[in-house]
């Protein structure tokens, strides 16, 4: 268009510009210093030597990272990160289905199991991990009385570096399937019901009908839940610092707990940041593939 | 009673023009509608006199006043969506005055013009009800009582009975004809549907693809359609239009039947267009015979169709007519009556009665 | 009944009992003294309220319920407050560079908060909000998630409403609270009940920022009286989880269906 545009009405644009900003700017002026700030001022400090107090004292480049790739304590929280995701996220999932599958049946009563097997949810993690560390007590919980009882020798659940992580990871599962089955329920209760009547009357099973229709309309909800599953397990904490603290030799020294540790038990201010900003690139990657790899078979409406 | 005029309005998005240029004026006081085929420009135009959308170029006057940078509450206008944009959650009253207060009512100036409005659209027994609890007839009486509380000389309808069933929708068509009457409104009113623009309006505009076809009564785009646009868009069934090529006898359609229309040109080539309540059963002189290819008796009228040069043509028959199909009719029309129009599609004005005589005399 | 019912009510149960077990049983501690506990029994021969008693007595257990409830109060309406302005701006208002900034928005979901806890604390410190419900709950007002879910909900207000409150010479802003927000109540709540649990039961963050027992909240002080009461008296302990979880097991049963339909609708649409 070549004719100019009339004084006033630019000036609403700017208006509703202005007015826009204006409701963003609370969230923004917030993530602006509690996300954006800490997080160039996080890969700002992986770069120097600090006092214990944070304040950058010598600039000393990339020697936090050269440092953890050459400390066994580092790879072996990677391994213990890693081996946590492994053991949590497809369980979680797995089991978290197998419960909203059984509570999307339309039975009498159906409504009590949805709120038991949401439950979780309601529970927080630091509640949760003191009733599983009494179940993992080695003299009076309920893991070595059943053993005892059936006469199988005592385990050190937390203790004993072979379980310890696999003690960890399946109260963790436990507390994860509350929120997991909330989701999935939705979204299986989301699925149009008339996908299932046409199945009906061409005379497939229950079986063929999950794989056929259930799976495939569930997918973007799968998706979902995958990537905030993996990205908290990355981020888990609570139950490392109550159970095991790390321990024993290490073994569940996930990241999030290894940074704690430096940052404010060694004060190693530095080489925490260079494990902050490994942990944001590992959770961005993880992310990315993850729409890059399900994006194309994830079955959008 | 406020006019609008609309001088070379034009609207883009980005790169592609979606209003071509309209020059018109709404006088005072005039009932307008706007027609045409979904996605035609006919709601962005609305929209553009309502302030919704911004004007690309052109200027809109509102009783004289350039209006393109005012708001669209400072336009002195009121707006009837098709969905109504009722809030679900107020109740009829809420709705309707929700608003007043920003043209300095009192409460109780609020109370009064809420039950003056409702009195009148017969919505008084529903005032506290949500909108969920009303009829789509009754909803649709809400908006229109959110209009007229404002008291806006002008009123802005965007296919306001397009949800309505047939039954309802022609006795709303009366009532707000009546309304914009007795309220003496200003009235633009958006529609798809040519029935309603040709029962309501004092004048109408038949838009397609963002250009003006016509304005003007809703009888003379009937009678005296300025495209082949026009002839087919208005009236039900629509013009019958077919090709047809100039001889020494007349106007040969592609299948051999000649025509003599009442009309003047030198181009070669024309469109013949006659309407189906003008093809009427044959006394003396016969135009053509037709084969019946289907036969819809109505009961008040009989649709017949037959094929002309390749296209289906309808003719429409008053009373009850036990014809078959395959029979061969023998049908007449007024050469007056006869349409044509060139190769553009543009209308071809008939031969004026004196000027005919002169020129018979000539030849 | 069919067979098939029967055994899907047997699956459900059983389910059911091993979802719960582990919530049964801490109840279960909590009603039995000392030495009932020590032998490892599951069901108490004599039910006893007093660890409950106990629990009150030897731990701030009422101040840092207060706490929390302060703080996942506060952080509930801030998110609810700024989640609900922010998507307004991104449905109802046009502007250049919305697209960017809803994406910016979006991009920080993927930022985990512990890698970036230390300039944070560092942050709060200077601010002198440590031990404070502030330092506390100012650092989550802003949510990226929360954003999205309303957004997705705002979006289907049809779009006319506005355009008619424009008509009638309504302010933005009026259109906002006595529109837009009364007619979002679902997700509102969704979003409240999502935000106040999150809050509450938040760990990492008050462990880093209370020091003081006046300050912490229950979280941390579960996890203080679990540390030094362990050997000792876990009937004790227990009590003081089952008080903890009390608040928010009610609150999810109550909200469990918004929460279900809200946040799968902010999952998939």
């Amino acid at each position: 268009m070549t004719v100019a545009l009339p004084r006033q009405r630019v000036r609403t644009r700017l208006s509703d510009a202005a007015s826009g900003l204006l409701y963003l700017s609370p969230s923004i002026a917030l993530f602006g210093i509690f996300l954006v700030y800490p997080l160039f001022r996080t890969i700002y400090l992986s770069f120097f030597q600090t006092d214990t107090q944070g304040t950058p004292l010598s600039y000393v480049g990339g020697e936090h990272y050269a440092k953890l790739f050459t400390s066994a304590s580092f790879w072996q929280s990677i391994q213990a990160t890693v081996g946590f995701v492994l053991l949590t996220v497809p369980l979680t999932i797995i089991i978290a289905l197998g419960l909203a599958l059984l509570a999307n049946e339309k039975l009498r009563g159906i409504g009590i199991f949805r709120t038991a097997f949401s439950a979780t949810m309601g529970m927080s993690v630091a509640a949760s991990s003191v009733i599983w560390m009494f179940m993992y007590n080695p003299s009076i919980g309920i893991f070595n009385r059943f053993l005892e009882a059936v006469g199988a020798s005592e385990v050190q659940w937390l203790l004993d570096p072979q379980y310890a992580l696999l003690s960890v990871s399946l109260a963790t599962v436990w507390m994860n399937i509350g929120f997991t089955f909330l989701i999935l329920l939705g979204g299986l209760q989301n699925i149009d019901r008339t996908l299932y009547e046409s199945a009906d009357i061409a005379g497939t099973n229950y079986w063929t009908q999950l794989r056929a229709i259930t799976i495939p309309m569930l997918s973007p909800t799968l998706f979902f839940v995958g990537i905030i599953s993996l990205i908290n397990a990355f981020q888990t904490f609570g139950q490392i610092d109550l159970l095991t603290k790390g321990g024993p030799t290490n073994s569940t020294n996930v990241i999030v707990y290894a940074i704690y540790k430096d940052a404010f038990i060694n004060y190693n201010v530095g080489g925490a940041s260079a494990q902050a900003v490994l942990l944001f690139l590992a959770v961005l990657l993880l992310t990315w593939l993850q729409f890059k790899l399900v994006e194309r078979k994830v079955h959008y409406q | 009673m406020k006019s609008i005029q609309l001088q070379n309005i034009k609207k883009a998005y980005d790169e592609t023009e979606v209003i071509r240029g309209i020059d018109v004026t709404i006088e005072a006081g005039e009932f307008f509608a706007l027609v045409g085929p979904s996605g035609c420009g006919k709601s962005t135009m609305l929209r553009m006199i309502a302030g919704l959308e911004s004007i690309t170029s052109g200027t809109l006057r509102i009783d004289g006043v350039a209006a393109n940078d005012l708001k669209p509450s400072e336009r002195q206008l009121s707006m009837v969506f098709q969905n109504y944009a009722l809030y679900p959650h107020m109740t009829v009253e809420k709705n309707i005055t929700f608003g007043l207060h920003t043209k300095g009512l009192t409460k109780l100036e609020q109370r009064e013009r809420c039950l003056e409005a409702a009195e009148t659209l017969g919505l008084t027994d529903y005032l506290k009800r949500k909108p969920r609890e009303l009829s789509g007839g009754q909803r649709q009486r809400v908006a229109l009582a959110r209009a007229i509380v404002t008291e806006s000389p002008i009123c802005l309808m965007d296919e306001p009975l397009s949800n309505l069933d047939a039954k309802l929708r022609a006795k709303m068509r009366s009532e707000i004809r009546q309304l914009q009457r007795k309220l003496k409104l200003t009235m633009i009113y958006v529609t798809h549907d040519q029935v309603e623009a040709m029962t309501m309006a004092d004048r109408m505009m038949l838009l397609n693809d963002g250009e003006v076809q016509q304005v003007g009564q809703p009888l003379d785009l009937y009678n005296k359609p300025a495209n082949t646009f026009v002839a087919s868009f208005i009236g039900s069934p629509p013009m019958n239009l077919t090709p047809v090529q100039r001889t020494d006898n007349g106007w040969v359609a592609s299948d051999g039947r000649l025509f003599h229309p009442n009309t003047l040109t030198r181009e070669d080539t024309a469109t013949l267009g006659i309407r189906p309540e003008q093809i009427t059963p044959a006394n003396e002189d016969v135009t053509f015979y037709a084969e019946l290819k289907n036969i819809e008796v109505l009961g008040t009228e009989t649709i017949l169709a037959f094929d002309m040069g390749g296209v289906e043509w309808l003719a429409k028959w008053p009373g009850q007519w036990p014809l078959s199909i395959g029979e061969k009719i023998a049908c007449y029309v007024d050469p007056k009556q006869m349409s044509l129009f060139d190769t553009d599609g543009n209308r071809i004005e008939p031969r004026q009665p004196k000027l005919f005589e002169a020129l018979e005399v000539f030849q | 009944m069919t067979l098939r019912k029967i055994i899907t009510y047997a699956l459900l149960i059983l389910s059911a009992v091993v979802m719960l077990f582990p919530i049964a049983y801490a109840f279960s501690i909590s009603l039995m003294d000392g030495s009932e506990v020590l032998k490892g029994k599951l069901i108490p021969r004599d039910v006893t309220f007093d660890n409950y008693i106990a629990a009150f007595e030897r731990i701030p257990l009422l101040t840092y319920l207060w706490n929390s409830l302060v703080v996942a109060l506060l952080v509930m309406v801030g998110q609810v407050v700024l989640s609900s302005l922010a998507a307004f701006a991104f449905v109802f208002i046009d502007f250049k560079g919305k697209g960017l900034i809803f994406m910016l928005f979006l991009a920080t979901m993927m930022v985990p908060w512990e890698a970036t806890m230390v300039p944070n604390f560092l942050t709060i410190q200077s601010l002198g909000w440590l031990n404070s419900v502030w330092g506390l709950s100012v650092p989550f007002f802003a949510l990226a998630f929360g954003t999205f879910l309303l957004r997705q909900q705002f979006k289907t207000i049809p779009y006319e409403m506005y355009e008619a409150s424009q008509i009638a010479g309504i302010s933005r802003f009026r259109f906002f609270w006595n529109v837009v927000l009364p007619v979002s109540k679902t997700p509102l709540v969704t979003l409240s009940v999502y935000s106040f649990l999150t809050t509450w039961n938040m760990y990492l963050w008050p462990l880093l920022v209370t020091n003081t027992e006046q300050a912490r909240t229950v979280q941390i002080g579960i996890k203080q009286m679990q540390s030094n009461e362990v050997a000792s008296d876990w009937g004790v302990v227990m009590a003081a989880v089952i008080l903890i979880i009390i608040p928010t097991l009610l609150l999810l049963f109550a909200g469990q269906k918004q929460l279900q339909e809200g946040l799968t609708q902010g999952a998939i649409k």
